[in-house]
Formats: C-alpha cells, sequence, structure tokens
C-alpha cells in the first residue's frame, strides 16, 4: 500500500532571527499531516539546497523579514534550478515589498505570502500544487 | 460605615444586579472576553476587586516603594518621556548625517541600529554576511567604521542608545575608545547598551556564544562600567522581543523578569554588590493592542521588581528598586493589508505605554509590515507621540488609570500569574536551565500557534486582515537598500585592514585570548584590541575559539 | 519491470545522490516498483558498520551525531546519517527537526542526511528504515548512523538493525530507575550520560554502573558509561573510540555475522508482515463480513478473537 506524504522543508536564510511565522507554519502543516524538515536559524543557499535534494522534499519553503530576501531567496531558487531541481514547490514568505515580490515570482519563485496570510491557506495551496 | 459592612453591602447588590437587569439583558447579546493570557474577563469590576484598604501597601505613591504608580514623584508633568526613534541606515556615512541632522534639531539622543552581522559578530565579508550587510541597520566591522559613525559629534554632548547583545562589549569598547580620541572621558559618557542575551536564545536569534561564557561578558561589563562609566545603561532587559515572538502579557514579563533575575544573580556571582550595579539595569516592554491590560502589565512590572530586588536581593538604594522601562510599539500588530490602519493601532499602543508610566517610547511606522520605514512614516509616527503628549490630556496626571477596579484587578492577576512562572523557572534551576531545556520555547511557541489559530478561526478579530478586509493595491513609495552598499562596505574593511599594524592586532589578540581563558575583566583586553584596529569578527572568533558558539535546541 | 525503479536503481549504483534520494523516497512510501528496486540493488548491497544512537528528546542526540558524523567524514569516510523522529498519531505528520544541528554538515562531500518520520510504527522504526540502509549500502558509504527517539519500541528496533547501540540520558529528566528498568540496560552497547555539568549527573552515572555491573554479560562485553558535554565536544573523541572499540569487539567475536542474520531475519519478517497486510488484511477491510464482524463484536456477541479466526479459516 503506498503511504505518500507531503514533505516540506522550512528554511531561514542568512540571519534573521525571526522564526515566530517559519515555526507557526512548520507546525500547521505537520497538522495537516505533512512531514515537516525544518532547517533553524542562519542558513547558507548552499545548505538549504543540499538538504533540500537528500530530503527529496516537493516544495521548499523559505522565510526572511531582514530585508535580504532578494539576494537569498534568489540563489536559493538559482541554486534549485542548477542542481535540476526545478520541479520542487518554491515558496517564501516575510516582509517582501510588493516589487520584490513580483520579481521573485518571475524569476522561479511559485507563490510569495504576503503577511497576515492564513495557514490554512498556505496548506491549501501546498495540497493543490503537489496533487496538481 | 464600616469597611465591611460596605462591602457586603456591595457584594449583595452585586448579586441582585447580575441575577436582575443583567442576566435579562445578557439574553440579548454577550460576548465573550479573554485576556491575553486566556482568562475570561469579567462582566463587570466593582471596589471588591479593587479594596481601597489595600492601596497604601499595593500601590503607594509615585516616586516610592513599591513604584506601581511611577517611578518618579511628578512624572511626564515634570518631564515628558523620551521619543527616541530606532533607526538604522545603510552605512556609516549616512547614519552620520543623519544623526548630526537630529542633533541640529534639538534632539539629544541618539539610538543606533546595526545591521545583522554586526550584531552576529561577523565582518561584512564573512560568507554568511551575504545579502545582509547594511540592511536592518549601520554595519560596524572596526573603530574606523565608528570614527565615520561619530564624525563631529561630541560624544560628551549626547546620549547613545545602541541595539547590541553578543558583542556588546566590543562595540562599547569602540564607544570608549572614540571618547578616548576626541578627549572625552569615559565618566562622561552617557548612554545604553541592550547586552541582553538570554532573550536572544530563545526570542531574537542574534546570539553568539553560550550562556555561561555570554553571562561572563555581560557581569564584566557591570563591573567594569560601575568603575569608569558610571553614567552608562549596562542593560537593557527587553521583553519586547519576547512579545514578538508570540508570548502574551503574562509570559512577556515573566521570562523578562527571570531574565533579569538571572543577570542580578551572575552579577551576585561575580562579586559585585548589588546596590554597585541595579540602579543602572533598565528594561524594554512591548506594547500590545489591549490597551487596558498593557497598562496594568507595566504597573505590575514595576511592582514585581520593586519586590523581588528588595525582598530577593536585600536591594536598599531605592534606584536599585526601579523599574525604569523603555517601550516599542508591537511590530507583530502591523499588518500588511489596509497598511495606514497600523497609524490607529500605533497610537492605541503608544497610549497604553505612556498611561503605563514609560520613561522612552519608539512608535513604530505603519509601513513596516512590508518594508524599513519610509522617511514620511516615520514622521507620522513620531507626531502621534507628539499628539498624545501634547493634545490628548493623558500626561495631566500621574497613573490616570490606578484605582480603575479592573486596572487594579488585572495588575493583581498579572503579578499573580507572573509570580507563578518565576517559581516554575525557579524550580527548573533558574532561566538559563529552562532555555536550554527549551521550556520558554515551548511556552512561546504554543501561545504564537494558538494565536494564529484563534485568528484563522476569526475568535480573535484583525481588521483588514479576518474582517473587513478589502483588496487594494501594495504600498509602492517604500525604502530601499542599494545593493551595491555591502561591495562598498567590504572595500572599506579591507583598506582599515591595511592600514593597521598587525603585529599591533596579533598582540592585543594574543592577550585576549589569554584573558577570555583567566578570570580578569575583559573589558581593558577588548578596549586594546579595538584600538588597534582589531575587526568585530577578529574579536568575535577569539572569544569563539576559547567559549565555543551557541547551539539552538531542535525544534 | 518498473521503469523508474530501474532508473533509480542505476544512479544508487553508481552513486548518484539525487536518485538516492528519490529511491529513499520511493520505498518510503511503498510507491509502485519499490520491490524492484530494493531487489536491483541487492546483489550491491555491501555491508558496512551501523551505528545506533538513541535516547529521550532533547538529550543531545544530534549534537552528538553531528560530531561523529564531522570526525568520521575527516578521515575519509562516506557517511550516510538516518535520523528518525516521531509521527504524530493525530495528524499523521511530523516535524522532522534533527536536521537543525547538523545543517554544517548538508552539502558536504560525503555525507548524506535522510529525516524519516516513524509514520505507522507506533514509536518503532518503520520497516522502510531496515530499506532505506540497504539503499545506503548499495549507493556506497562506509558507515551508517541512525538516531531514534529513544521511546516504545524503537528502543527494540534499533537493537535489531545497529551493530552498535550507544543509549544516550541526562540527569533531571527523569532518567532514573524507572526508565532504565524499562530495558534499556538489555539495549545499550555504550552508555552515554550526556550534559554531565548538570545537576544529578554523578548519580545518574554512579547508578548505571552499578545496575550494568550487576547484570550477566554473556558476550563479555562490559557497556562503558561515558560521561560528556556535547556542547562543548568535552569527551565527544572518547565516545567515538569506544563506538570503535565495540565494533573491533564484534568482529573479534564473531560476532557480527550474528548481527548481519538477526538483521537480514528482521528485513524478512518485515517485508512478509507488509505483504501479508496487502493480501489478506486489505482486501477484508470494510467487506459486508467485516462490518457484520464490527457490529457482533459491538453487541458483545462475538469477540474480536473469534472473527479474526473466523476471516482466515472461513470456520468457527
Amino acid at each position: 500500500m503506498a503511504q505518500n506524504k507531503i514533505r516540506v522543508l522550512i528554511a531561514k536564510p542568512g540571519l534573521d532571527g525571526h522564526d515566530r511565522g517559519a515555526k507557526v507554519l512548520a507546525q500547521a502543516l505537520r497538522d495537516a499531516g505533512m512531514e515537516v524538515i525544518y532547517t533553524g536559524l542562519r542558513r547558507t543557499p548552499d545548505q538549504i539546497v543540499s538538504a533540500a535534494i537528500q530530503e527529496d522534499v516537493q516544495v521548499v519553503g523559505l522565510s526572511s523579514l531582514s530585508g535580504a530576501h532578494n539576494n537569498l531567496f534568489q540563489k536559493v531558487a538559482n541554486l534549485l534550478q542548477e542542481k535540476g531541481y526545478e520541479d520542487v514547490l518554491l515558496i517564501g514568505g516575510g516582509i517582501i515589498p510588493e516589487k520584490d515580490r513580483k520579481q521573485l515570482e518571475k524569476a522561479g519563485f511559485d507563490r510569495i505570502f504576503s503577511p497576515g496570510t492564513s495557514t490554512e491557506d498556505i496548506v491549501e495551496y501546498i495540497k493543490d500544487k503537489v496533487n496538481e | 460605615m464600616k469597611d465591611k459592612d460596605r462591602q457586603e453591602k456591595i457584594q449583595e447588590n452585586l448579586k441582585k444586579w447580575r441575577e436582575g437587569p443583567f442576566s435579562k439583558f445578557q439574553q440579548r447579546g454577550w460576548s465573550e472576553a479573554y485576556t491575553s493570557y486566556r482568562e475570561p474577563v469579567k462582566e463587570i469590576y466593582t471596589p471588591l476587586d479593587a479594596p481601597d484598604e489595600e492601596y497604601l501597601d499595593k500601590s503607594g505613591f509615585p516616586g516610592q516603594y513599591p513604584f506601581v504608580r511611577g517611578v518618579y514623584p511628578t512624572m511626564y508633568r515634570g518631564r515628558p518621556w523620551t521619543m527616541r526613534q530606532y533607526a538604522g541606515f545603510a552605512s556609516a556615512e549616512e547614519s552620520n548625517r543623519r544623526y548630526r541632522y537630529l542633533l541640529e534639531q534639538g534632539q539629544t539622543g541618539l539610538s543606533v541600529a546595526f545591521d545583522l552581522p554586526t550584531q552576529i559578530g561577523m565582518d561584512s565579508d564573512h560568507p554568511l554576511a551575504d545579502g545582509e550587510v547594511g540592511k536592518v541597520g549601520v554595519p560596524i566591522d572596526s573603530l574606523a567604521d565608528m570614527e565615520v559613525l561619530f564624525d563631529q559629534i561630541p560624544l560628551d554632548k549626547v546620549s547613545t542608545s545602541m541595539t547590541i547583545n553578543s558583542p556588546a562589549a566590543v562595540l562599547l569598547a569602540m564607544y570608549i575608545a572614540l571618547a578616548e580620541k576626541q578627549g572625552v572621558a569615559p565618566e562622561k559618557l552617557k548612554g545604553t547598551i541592550q547586552n541582553d542575551i538570554l532573550k536572544e536564545y530563545f526570542a531574537r536569534g542574534t546570539y553568539i556564544f553560550p550562556p555561561g561564557p555570554s553571562l561572563r561578558l555581560i557581569t564584566d561589563i557591570f563591573a567594569y562600567c560601575s568603575k569608569e562609566l558610571p553614567n552608562w545603561n549596562t542593560i537593557s532587559i527587553s521583553g519586547y522581543h519576547i512579545r514578538e515572538a508570540g508570548a502574551n502579557a503574562v509570559q512577556e514579563l515573566a521570562f523578562t523578569l527571570a531574565d533579569g533575575i538571572a543577570y542580578v544573580k551572575a552579577a551576585l556571582e561575580a562579586g559585585l554588590k548589588v546596590d554597585e550595579f541595579a540602579p543602572r539595569l533598565s528594561f524594554f516592554f512591548n506594547a500590545q493592542m489591549n490597551l487596558l491590560e498593557e497598562v496594568a502589565k507595566f504597573r505590575a512590572a514595576r511592582r514585581l521588581w520593586a519586590r523581588i530586588m528588595e525582598e530577593k536581593f536585600g536591594a536598599e538604594n531605592p534606584k536599585s528598586k526601579m523599574l525604569r522601562f523603555h517601550t516599542q510599539t508591537a511590530g507583530a500588530s502591523l499588518t500588511a493589508q489596509q497598511a495606514k490602519n497600523n497609524i490607529v493601532r500605533v497610537t492605541i499602543q503608544a497610549l497604553a505605554a505612556v498611561l503605563g508610566g514609560t520613561q522612552s517610547l519608539h512608535t513604530n511606522s505603519y509601513d513596516e509590515a512590508w518594508a524599513l520605514p519610509s522617511e514620511e512614516s516615520v514622521r507620522i509616527a513620531l507626531r502621534t507621540q507628539q499628539i498624545i503628549a501634547h493634545e490628548s490630556g493623558a500626561t495631566s496626571t500621574v497613573d490616570p488609570l490606578g484605582g480603575s477596579y479592573y486596572v487594579e484587578s488585572l495588575t493583581d492577576d498579572i503579578e499573580k500569574r507572573v509570580e507563578e512562572y518565576l517559581e516554575k523557572i525557579e524550580e527548573m534551576g533558574g532561566m538559563v536551565k529552562a532555555i536550554e531545556k527549551g521550556y520558554v520555547q515551548r511556552e512561546i511557541q504554543k501561545s504564537a500557534y494558538e494565536m494564529q489559530k484563534r485568528i484563522e478561526r476569526e475568535e480573535d478579530v484583525v481588521v483588514g486582515v479576518n474582517r473587513f478586509a478589502h483588496e487594494e493595491a501594495a504600498p509602492d513609495d517604500l525604502l530601499e537598500v542599494d545593493p551595491e552598499m555591502e561591495k562598498e562596505q567590504i572595500k572599506k574593511l579591507e583598506k582599515a585592514r591595511k592600514n593597521r599594524d598587525e603585529k599591533e592586532v596579533k598582540e592585543a589578540l594574543e592577550q585576549l585570548k589569554k584573558t577570555a581563558q583567566e578570570e580578569e575583566n575583559l573589558m581593558p583586553a577588548i578596549i586594546e584590541a579595538v584600538k588597534a584596529y582589531a575587526t568585530l569578527g577578529e574579536i568575535c572568533d577569539v572569544l569563539r575559539s576559547i567559549y565555543g558558539e551557541y547551539q539552538a535546541p531542535t525544534f | 519491470m518498473s521503469k523508474q525503479a530501474s532508473h533509480l536503481a542505476r544512479g544508487i549504483i553508481q552513486g548518484k545522490e539525487k536518485a538516492l534520494a528519490k529511491g529513499l523516497t520511493m520505498v518510503e512510501n511503498r510507491n509502485d516498483g519499490y520491490r524492484e528496486l530494493l531487489d536491483e540493488i541487492y546483489s550491491e548491497v555491501k555491508n558496512c558498520p551501523i551505528w545506533g544512537l538513541t535516547g529521550a528528546p532533547g538529550v543531545g542526540k544530534s549534537t552528538i551525531t553531528n560530531y561523529l558524523v564531522d570526525s568520521l567524514a575527516k578521515s575519509g569516510e562516506r557517511i550516510g546519517v538516518i535520523a528518525v523522529d516521531p509521527t504524530s498519531p493525530f495528524s499523521g505528520g511530523a516535524i522532522l527537526g534533527d536536521r537543525v544541528r547538523m545543517m554544517d554538515l548538508a552539502g558536504k562531500e560525503g555525507i548524506f542526511i535522510r529525516s524519516m518520520a516513524s509514520r505507522g510504527a507506533l514509536g518503532g522504526l518503520s520497516p522502510a528504515i531496515m530499506d532505506a540502509v540497504s539503499l545506503y549500502q548499495a549507493f556506497g558509504v562506509d558507515r551508517i548512523l541512525v538516531e531514534t527517539v529513544g521511546v516504545g519500541q524503537s528502543e527494540t528496533d534499533i537493537v535489531a538493525l545497529a551493530d552498535t547501540v550507544t543509549v544516550i540520558m541526562m540527569p533531571g529528566t527523569g532518567d532514573d530507575v524507572q526508565t532504565i528498568k524499562a530495558g534499556l540496560l538489555e539495549i545499550g552497547n555504550i552508555f552515554v550520560v550526556n550534559k554531565a555539568d548538570l545537576q544529578g549527573a554523578e548519580t545518574l552515572t554512579g547508578l548505571l554502573q552499578s545496575m550494568l555491573s550487576s547484570k550477566n554479560s554473556p558476550d563479555d562485553w562490559a557497556p562503558p558509561v561515558l560521561k560528556l558535554i556535547a556542547s562543548t565536544g568535552q569527551n565527544l573523541d572518547k565516545l567515538l573510540g569506544e563506538m570503535h572499540r565495540h565494533q573491533d569487539f564484534l568482529k573479534k567475536s564473531n560476532q557480527r555475522e550474528e548481527k548481519e542474520k538477526m538483521r537480514n531475519e528482521m528485513a524478512l519478517k518485515m517485508h512478509l508482515q507488509a505483504r501479508f497486510q496487502d493480501l489478506f488484511l486489505g482486501p477484508l477491510l470494510g467487506t459486508s463480513e467485516w462490518e457484520q464482524a464490527v457490529k457482533s463484536i459491538g453487541r458483545r456477541e462475538r469477540s474480536p478473537a473469534y472473527w479474526a479466526e473466523k476471516m482466515i479459516t472461513g470456520s468457527d
């Protein structure tokens, strides 16, 4: 009998120490029946991508509130592509201005969620996309 | 009528009211109400909840133990609170220009925000600093950057607040070294360093060393400043970030005071006398949305600290028992949706801080859920404080909500629940152990998750987010940091490294290493190292090699 | 033969990381082709030492694993890590947090880390973990470290899986006579008292030593008790030394073969159980006979034991 579970990597790239949102989301995804690999703080794009590949996750979620998203998020997206892992669902959240959101969504991100998005919406989004 | 008779009379009438008019109206409509820590709020509060005969013992008068009504006798009628807006700019040059402008405008207090690599003791060319340089504040790699930051600013004329924790000793050492260059004696220096490491482990994340060595750095600063920098606030024990991480009001207060207790104990163990360092301890709290509960929280904080210092630590100097605090309005309460509504939120929160007797205040800007604030939004935030100070009348008398049955009852309730937490933490062996066990993190995480779920179930209403929402365009006039900045900062760092005497640097770092392995105060060795233009990263690396790095508990 | 399984098997044997990652998912999910995959790589499985680490949450397993992996990799070994965390019985989901401590290792040459949830295995090791070990061994690692949360079933499972089991404890978390009695003494080859600077470390160490000395050791191995402080690295090198010593002991006393046999039997048993479930239990679920049995049990007419027998053999 197949026992598929959605596996998600939740990562904090850079030096930002605000992990409330990342942890609340991790817990919500767990409660929705997913397996969540949490990386903890201060991760480099290399570490994140390498973890995503070894863990064979279907979803990578990044969170940053320090304003370093343009650089760090972009690097994660590029690395995933370089390593032939572009089929992963790549999402992000944090303090991200509209202009940057649009740019990141053009550059490989499936979705950047704005502050105030409900965890339920994110759960639904992931389930829809992964089962597509 | 005697007190007892009067109480019985109130009791009797309250019962009649509850069974009669109240229950009749309750059937027409009624909603549950809770405190932030999920206690039901009663339908009404009466003198039974705040009896007069307890007044002298529990409240007293402003400026007197237990300081519930305020730490100074005159409060805002004597002097308004300090309006201190925390701000960081992408480079030392830009920050210096802004500081000089502010000083020309008559401001006397500066508040320095550092970027994340600086806060974590990394030089700007560290691989992990990639993309973070100059983002949330000014990058400081060496004394050379500090010289630019305070260029033409006389350090004996200003008071400088620095939001710096793990490497606080190094930044303070740079400030002292710079003062010496300006010919300013250390005893003339005025200001504050945040220097509150414990909350970094569970709420803010800019930790470097494990708790033991971190506490040594802190007590070394206490000891050094009590002799050399008597006007320096050596620590700002911060509940702000604890609340931002998802704690409720009771947890914010309990964990902050538990941190405070840990620092006092560490200082006493290091051989300091309580009345030597305790008057320089200050606090930093969050002002959230629940106006009256927040006021009660600030009042309870003062009474709790006064009693802890007197009863637990035997402090005698009244200043050792005064809880002086800075407040910032709640960043986590700002919504990205309908961002201008945040102006109203900030107003209510700022009012809570003022009615709660804060010594200084930072008001957030409405656009901070989107980016660093723009100049216009910062101005509105400051004007909010000015309107409260000059137009609202909230400042006309000391502790105007003292005597409100509800607020007094909440003050007592919060105090009681905080004491329960403090006892529990004490049983675990103190705050450091409670953090290492992950207890504090789990308590906060639980609160944060439940809060999020309540919002999603619409049990808690957030206007514009889960109720009264409408589509609107996101703000577009946001502040941007030039990505070229990082490269320029790295060039400056390379230049500073080239211009120094390497032999001198090596010797100073060797000496620092030796001191770190022994028990001597670290401050003089750090000051020597910064004077030789050793970088922040180099100094912290020496300490890392001796002390190791803190490892966060898994989830 | 599933094309995908074949493709993955080739990739794993050639040492391709991505194939290993995808293969692990396939066996963990029991997706179509997983049997073919396992069978196809099986001739390439090369035995290597398997070290198990177990202990309650928060005792410092991941920090210790992190150190071990780092030192072993520095000596040129290729290391496979399996970090097991419990599945939530309520949602079926899990938070796999062990990587927090091992992120510095992520991406380093020769280190492969996989987090796995215990899934249906009631706190024990899921059968897929056995298979994951086989995939690692076909991929070509020199050593496998399996980290499990020491609650319930997994304690005994880890014995069947690992050659050397290290039990990690710390003072002040109820690691006292009660829990020690619960079977930990039987499974550990090495005992670690971590956070030895905390109060109660001496007591716990003494307690362990006295309980171990009173135990018969049929295999001539006297399990050492090591005090260490993983966060500062104190005595971690000693632990590594003891692990190597136990490995040599197994080799000299010819017990490696025994362990290997036990592991093979366990794997066979697990696969049989899974097949029985698929073949016999699966088709019965939800049938009219099933519903009838559930009703009858509810009305206290006949027992579940009666019905099970009847459904299998067809007779009362």
